[in-house]
């Protein structure tokens, strides 16, 4: 085992079944965590399961070996891949209502805006109206992302506000009675976001919020492995984003943690970066609520 | 489907590309009561593995992204399956479909659903929710990407004075 897969990976207790040993391989991956301003150091390990499996005869003999080793090494990639996007959704859903204060947003998204503000007043959007729009086919795009999230519902002549847009604009009204709108835009957005973000950058091509999800990441990726906030140097969060996704400058990374400051999805103490401890709770419900998919059954 | 797909619209007409009937791709594929695996789905490729022209289902671990449907959709007009988590109630499974159309302004897709009688269409903010929930896996189909050819049809070419290189690589 030790020569052909080296020393990661692992396989469970064998069975004895007809008259054959079977086994399963996996990984228990070693992630090394550390605090930068305690020094404490952690051990913390991901389980990947369903690498594969080998048979042997009874004076153990490999029968059947259906995973090399190169394709546990790339079984191993893709799992940690499918882990880290798994985490990253879990931030970003966590951290929307800050993400949707980010700077040059609502310039990007002004699609979201416009439809917005004719939902406010007068509180439907014809369909004539919306030909006469800078970009019409791009707003009928937003306008059925809108639709599909339940912000607009369409009539017979165009649209109306939808369902979750009477709540927001209700519970808006209920924290800030005066002069909401802006809230009201920001918190269409930061209800996107949190819904719909795989849609916003995939399908929208939405860029200008990926640095920033993905240092967002680098912060709590870790802390949620080590179940509790850590005080982490500029140095190491830039370090690990490089690590995991393509390379950046420090220089063009250092205003994505400054932002993330300012939204508030980060804290800065001195030369520390710390995370925010009601976010960090909702990561944790949020994790613990996501099922594996490891099995792949379909 | 997939497979009359490429049979009958892809190709026009592929008499050497295997015709199975839906058990026997369930058997090929390990199908049991809880569905099969995604490394399972790979012993397909073994059975399609004399089909004139290639066709190969190509199945990887790693996270897709969307605009990967939409081109094998728009440019290669091959159909794409992705895994999506599904929720009924408290529980969630995994499922696989069919896609077979995208809708940009509307923002839908087409798909193929086996749970569903007639081909539909889902909401792009579903799609992307169920595909996210099951870490954007995508299986591809790769047509006519291997040279294979009946014996016949290279001695033929091969009499009409091709050489054996320029009928291998035509």
């Amino acid at each position: 085992m030790r020569l052909h897969y080296g020393n990661l990976v692992t396989f469970d207790d064998p069975m004895f079944v007809e008259g054959k040993w079977e086994t399963d391989l996996k990984v228990d991956y070693p992630m090394v965590i550390q605090d930068d301003r305690t020094g404490e150091r952690m051990i913390r390990f991901l389980t990947f399961k369903g690498l594969g499996h080998l048979r042997f005869t009874q004076d153990f003999r490999v029968i059947e070996r259906t995973t090399q080793n190169e394709e546990c090494a790339d079984l191993l990639s893709a799992h940690l891949a499918r882990w880290r996007k798994r985490t990253e959704r879990i931030v970003t859903q966590a951290s929307a209502d800050n993400l949707a204060r980010v700077g040059k947003l609502r310039e990007i998204l002004h699609p979201i805006e416009v439809i917005v503000s004719s939902l406010v007043d007068p509180g439907e959007i014809s369909i004539a109206e919306i030909s006469e729009w800078r970009r019409p086919k791009r707003s009928k795009q937003y306008l059925s992302l809108l639709e599909q999230n339940e912000i607009v519902q369409r009539t017979e002549t165009g649209y109306t506000y939808g369902n979750t847009f009477t709540s927001i604009q209700k519970r808006v009204a209920e924290e800030n009675p005066k002069d909401h709108y802006d809230a009201i835009v920001e918190s269409v957005i930061a209800h996107v976001i949190r819904h719909n973000y795989p849609v916003l950058r995939q399908v929208f091509q939405l860029s200008r919020l990926e640095p920033l999800v993905h240092m967002d990441n680098c912060y709590y990726e870790p802390a949620l492995q080590a179940e509790k906030l850590l005080y982490k140097k500029e140095g190491t969060l830039v370090d690990r984003y490089n690590s995991i996704y393509p390379r950046v400058s420090r220089a063009e990374l250092k205003p994505a943690l400054h932002e993330l400051v300012r939204i508030g999805t980060l804290t800065k103490e001195g030369e520390y970066f710390y995370g925010k401890n009601n976010l960090f709770v909702e990561m944790q419900q949020m994790q613990s609520a996501i099922p594996e998919s490891a099995s792949l059954l379909a | 489907m997939v497979l009359d797909y490429v049979r009958q619209v892809l190709l026009g007409t592929a008499p050497e590309v295997p015709d199975f009937e839906i058990g026997e791709i369930a058997k090929i594929v390990g199908t049991l009561s809880n569905g099969t695996t995604l490394p399972n789905v790979l012993r397909i490729n073994r059975a399609l593995r004399r089909a004139i022209p290639s066709v190969e289902f190509s199945v990887d671990f790693n996270p897709h992204d969307f605009s990967e449907i939409v081109e094998e959709l728009d440019t290669s007009k091959k159909p794409v399956i992705p895994w999506l988590l599904r929720h009924e109630g408290e529980r969630t499974y995994e499922h696989v479909v069919v896609v077979t159309g995208y809708d940009p302004v509307e923002q839908l897709i087409s798909v193929n659903d086996p749970q569903a009688a007639v081909p539909s269409e889902i909401e792009v903010a579903d799609f992307m929710n169920q595909w996210e929930g099951a870490d954007r896996i995508l299986i591809k189909l790769k047509v006519d990407q291997k040279i294979q050819r009946l014996i016949t049809d290279w001695v033929e070419e091969a009499a009409r004075g091709l050489e054996v290189s320029e009928v291998a690589r035509a």
